[in-house]
């Protein structure tokens, strides 16, 4: 404090560029730790650049968010005798660091010093999880928002290689899943020595649990490590790892051979790491058998044809007939997604154990699974072999489990797709509209694809579709159905004749925008929007622009909000103002707030891509100048009254008086336990004020007289009884 | 807290992702704030829509946002019992604080017979802030901005709103402006009852048989909403199983918002939209579907109906 007046002037001497705005309060340039820290960059250095001093990169901050509270706070973590006390603060470490900015992180570090002293007798476990937890975090932190890539491997590895030495297991997870999130935002050189070298000392320890660990985290660790650092040290590892004795370790290696083969690049290496998993793929113990099933299909991805064909496929065959029930069920379940991921041809064997797969109405999970993938597979093998599946297809819909059903529906279209036009017309139009005799979870996945599926068949049968969405959008009681029909017809538009349109879609979204449920009503709207777009650009009459100006006449709000929802499709309309211009002026009139804040967005929006700058501008400046609070903030993107702040005496008459709702209602970013002043440059804002305060007052006043003052930081609010 | 703060914590919470603790507690300064502004009975312009119990079931009170539309363009009144019984209460009842911090205008909380510190360390809301925050700050947070909640509304002069009911020590409404409401709910007196009691198809005043509160009957709501020109009283507090349930002449109506409450009861749930012109509307709906539901915990809060 007594320092404040000397540093401001050693600011004014330094080679800063000063921040052009207003000017920082004493706790953004004079913070603890200022300019002690020894992590801060040395701006002497004539390598460094000259940092800008501007509120971007000082915390300018007050009451809870001060730097003062933040140390308050390392006081209370290093001092609390109490246990959830201190693992709340571990727990906000890395709030604290933000708050404290990067001049101060030195009082991070020392609690990190602290707690890397504390960790060998600390008898608290959840303080040792959540400080695992929080390394990630301030890894981020450090590196992303106060550029102190050094910090990180000076202070918080080592604190993540104290934690890793835990023997508690749950402090040890906590700890390697820092690592990964550490590692991110490391060089790759740093990557090895600082990380790799923690996990392979990890690997090398005597505990089971600590080896089965670091592999877990390996397998997370291996895609962000170079080849050389895999090929060197980490394959060496799991050839040692995969003759261990115990199960659990040659599981884990199992695991992490998939992502590691693909950053393996030398052709004598990959083969020893293929032969590994070989081996693995017929260990002795099952549960190592399964690791490798489980994890087959990352042995495709990352290879090319040839060496999927002559290293991977054997495996895989010889995994999808293991001889025990569980690692073939598991080589099963990887069919779908390892016969897209082939690059070769599929062997047949192969198909046909997918046909019996998704035949397999009996397992409800391999049924699923063959569902879910099938686009997928019918894509890799094409529409040549649709014969050999169409069977499957077709039990799956018919006596399929529910969820398999659902899958198969939702990827109907992009069967059709790989079909063509006249197959898939041909092949999946009646089993389209069977759905819609299924029960109404199928109807509504049904048609939340419809006018995709209607894209891929041939136009003349896409009339079938329209006795269905009509009957559902008149009698579905599932309201969620109906919004699928209301969402739909947007889509739907453009796939039929206009005539079509104009018969068949305007009196289904006209009944749907007087929907009860106000999500289908607003969807209907936005279609409604499209087809008044639709018949103004065309130039035609009809009956429904007579019906889209009764709805800005209706009674109800909610028709009002329907109206103007639909505005949204067509403000862009060259006639929109001609023909719905005085309706919208009156929305921007109407009583309730609700229907004008609607009107802001979408005035806004319409002064964006407008064809009449004056009339946009019109509306604009009216509800830029509106009573409700939340109407202004739609249109100027913030609540608009400039305001200072001086104390006001909490439960004085004045705060009693002036403390009211609306005026929260016009202030809600602000400190509302401080009086709120005006800079009253504008008379038009007192006009407003008055009709917001005066409400407000309930009974307190009749009438309030607002008069301007100076600008200052002084009270400048002024009110006076009529 | 900016507004862009605010923003991001109210979308946050729609995914049913709860805040950080800093966050709650500066959410909770704030509502308190606005809410310590509010009168004991809260003034409401229509067009509104009132809704009944949520009782933490987050995703259901999605459901209704779908059905009622979302605040701000439509205005809610939620009469109380946000919290207790469902798995998500602390989002739940985030949720509506934020709303109401962003919008203060657009959203009215009013205070039910759950939200006190008592009933909460019973029902699962203390349990749920202990699990999901690993302390009972939230908790702590939260309660205190129970205390600082209106008792009742009154819709434009004609629709009084409160989550029990009425009190044999009460015949006008400014009676309730009397109240000193900052307080935990006590065990009897006004502002008991009026969290509390209950209607019936009876008259005059008997005991309730839940150990707070009255039952009241028709001729004490003809009484009540002549002397005070009220119209109805809309209040929640009770299952009804088709979601709403008019008495005594359409002057009092029981709302309830929770659908298959407890997620075991199979009831539907309502919301009453009073338009501009006070016309009432009842909205029905039922509970979110399954594959919008996270799984159930497996220690189920315990059982209690009433």
């Amino acid at each position: 404090m007594l320092g404040q007046k000397s540093n401001e002037m050693e600011f004014s001497a330094s080679p800063y560029f000063l921040y052009e705005g207003p000017f920082l309060d004493k706790d953004d340039i004079n913070g603890p730790g200022f300019p002690l820290n020894p992590e801060a960059p040395d701006h002497n250095s004539p390598q460094a650049d000259i940092p800008v001093l501007s509120k971007a990169n000082c915390m300018r901050k007050t009451g809870d968010k001060s730097i003062d509270f933040a140390l308050y706070k390392i006081s209370q973590f290093s001092l609390s005798p109490d246990l959830s006390e201190r693992v709340k603060f571990t727990k906000e470490l890395d709030d604290l660091a933000l708050q404290l900015g990067a001049f101060n992180a030195v009082h991070i570090f020392s609690i990190l010093q602290k707690l890397v002293i504390f960790i060998k007798v600390e008898d608290f476990i959840e303080v040792r999880i959540e400080l695992g937890c929080q390394i990630g975090s301030l890894a981020k932190i450090f590196v992303a928002d106060f550029k102190m890539y050094d910090a990180v491997i000076k202070h918080l590895v080592p604190v993540l290689d104290k934690l890793l030495e835990d023997k508690n297991q749950d402090v040890v997870k906590a700890a390697c899943e820092s690592v990964v999130v550490v590692a991110e935002f490391l060089s790759a050189d740093d990557r090895g020595v600082a990380i790799l070298t923690l996990i392979l000392k990890m690997l090398h320890d005597e505990e089971e649990e600590s080896r089965i660990r670091a592999l877990t985290t390996l397998k997370s660790l291996i895609n962000l490590l170079s080849s050389d650092l895999c090929e060197s040290f980490i394959l060496k590892e799991a050839m040692i790892l995969a003759s261990e004795n115990t199960a659990k370790v040659r599981r884990s290696v199992a695991e992490c051979i998939p992502n590691l083969s693909k950053q393996i690049q030398t052709p004598e290496s990959f083969q020893n790491l293929i032969s590994i998993f070989k081996d693995l793929s017929k260990d002795s113990i099952w549960g190592v058998r399964k690791a490798c099933a489980e994890n087959i299909i990352h042995m495709f991805e990352g290879l090319n044809n040839t060496s999927q064909e002559l290293l991977v496929l054997s495996i895989y065959q010889g995994l999808l007939n293991d001889k025990s029930n569980s690692v073939r069920n598991s080589a099963l379940l990887c069919l779908g997604p390892c016969i897209c991921n082939l690059k070769t041809n599929v062997p047949n064997d192969i198909i046909d154990m997918y046909v019996e797969l998704c035949k397999n109405i009996s397992n409800k999970d391999f049924q699923y699974n063959g569902a879910y993938y099938f686009p997928g597979v019918l894509q890799k093998l094409g529409s040549s072999k649709w014969e050999k599946l169409s069977f499957a297809f077709k039990t799956m819909l018919t006596e399929g489990d529910f969820k398999a059903k659902k899958s198969l529906i939702a990827g109907l279209y992009v069967v059709g797709e790989i079909l063509g036009p006249e197959m898939a017309t041909k092949e999946l139009s009646n089993i389209f509209e069977d759905i819609f005799s299924e029960n109404s979870i199928c109807k509504q996945v049904g048609l939340m694809t419809l006018s995709k599926f209607l894209y891929v068949i041939l136009p003349e049968k896409r009339v079938v579709f329209l006795h269905f969405v009509k009957n559902l959008s008149s009698f579905s009681l599932n309201w969620r159905i109906r919004l699928a029909i209301a969402e739909q017809i947007r889509e739907m538009i453009p796939l039929y004749d206009f005539d079509i349109v104009l018969n068949e879609f305007i009196p289904i979204a006209m009944r749907l925008v007087e929907d009860k449920v106000s999500k289908v009503r607003e969807s209907a709207a936005l279609s409604i929007g499209r087809l008044v777009n639709m018949l103004m650009e065309k130039n035609i009459e009809h009956c429904l622009l007579g019906k889209f100006r009764e709805m800005s006449l209706s009674e109800n709000y909610q028709s009002k909000l329907c109206f103007i929802l639909a505005c949204f499709e067509v403000i862009e309309n060259i006639k929109f103002i001609d023909m719905f211009g005085k309706d919208m002026e009156r929305m921007c009139n109407e009583k309730s707030s609700n229907v004008r804040l609607l009107c802001a967005r979408v005035v806004k929006i319409g002064d964006e891509k407008s064809h009449n700058y004056k009339y946009w501008r019109m509306l604009k400046e009216k509800l830029a100048h509106d009573y409700d609070a939340d109407v202004r903030y739609e249109i100027e993107g913030k609540y608009d009254v400039e305001r200072g702040i001086s104390k006001l005496r909490p439960n004085s008459e004045k705060h009693l008086q002036l403390m009211t709702p609306m005026f929260r209602a016009l202030f809600p970013d602000q400190d509302l336990d401080e009086i709120i002043t005006f800079n009253t440059q504008s008379l038009k804002q007192f006009g407003y004020l008055k009709a917001s305060v005066t409400p407000a007052m309930n009974g307190f006043v009749e009438c309030l007289n607002f008069e301007s003052a100076d600008k200052s930081k002084m009270l400048i609010f002024n009110y006076r009884v009529l | 807290m900016s507004t862009a703060d605010l923003d991001r914590q109210i979308d946050q919470l729609k995914r049913c992702e709860y805040i950080k603790e800093s966050e709650v507690k500066a959410l909770c300064l704030k509502a308190r704030e606005i809410l310590s502004e509010e009168s004991n009975v809260q003034m409401i312009s229509a067009p509104v829509t009132v809704c009944g119990d949520i009782h933490g079931q987050f995703h259901d009170l999605c459901e209704l946002f779908m059905v009622g539309g979302e605040c701000p363009l439509t205005n809610y009144l939620f009469m109380g019992d946000f919290v207790d019984r469902g798995y998500h209460s602390v989002e739940t009842f985030l949720l509506l604080l934020a709303l109401k911090v962003r919008y203060p205008d657009r959203i009215t909380l009013i205070r039910g017979n759950h939200e006190s510190r008592q009933i909460t360390q019973v029902y699962g809301f203390y349990d749920e802030c202990l699990r999901k925050y690993g302390s009972v700050n939230v908790w702590r947070y939260c309660t205190e901005v129970f205390d600082y909640m209106a008792l009742a509304s009154v819709i434009e002069n004609r629709i009084f709103c409160v989550h029990g009911g009425l009190s044999p020590k009460l015949s006008t409404i400014d009676e309730i402006r009397n109240i000193d409401r900052k307080q935990e709910v006590p065990h009897e007196g006004i502002m008991c009852d009026l969290l509390w009691s209950d209607p019936e198809e009876t008259s005059g005043w008997s005991l309730s048989p839940r150990g707070a509160g009255y039952v009241f009957g028709k001729d004490i709501v003809a009484k009540w909403n002549n002397e005070n020109n009220i119209e109805l009283i809309a209040r929640a507090h009770q299952l009804v199983m088709e979601g709403y349930k008019t008495m005594f002449n359409d002057t009092l109506v029981t709302v309830w918002s929770a659908p298959n409450y407890c997620y075991r009861c199979g009831n539907v749930a309502a919301i009453l939209e009073l338009d501009e012109n006070l016309n009432r509307s009842y909205k029905t709906f039922e509970a979110a579907p399954a594959d919008a539901r996270e799984p159930p915990p497996k220690n189920p809060v315990m059982e209690y109906f009433l």
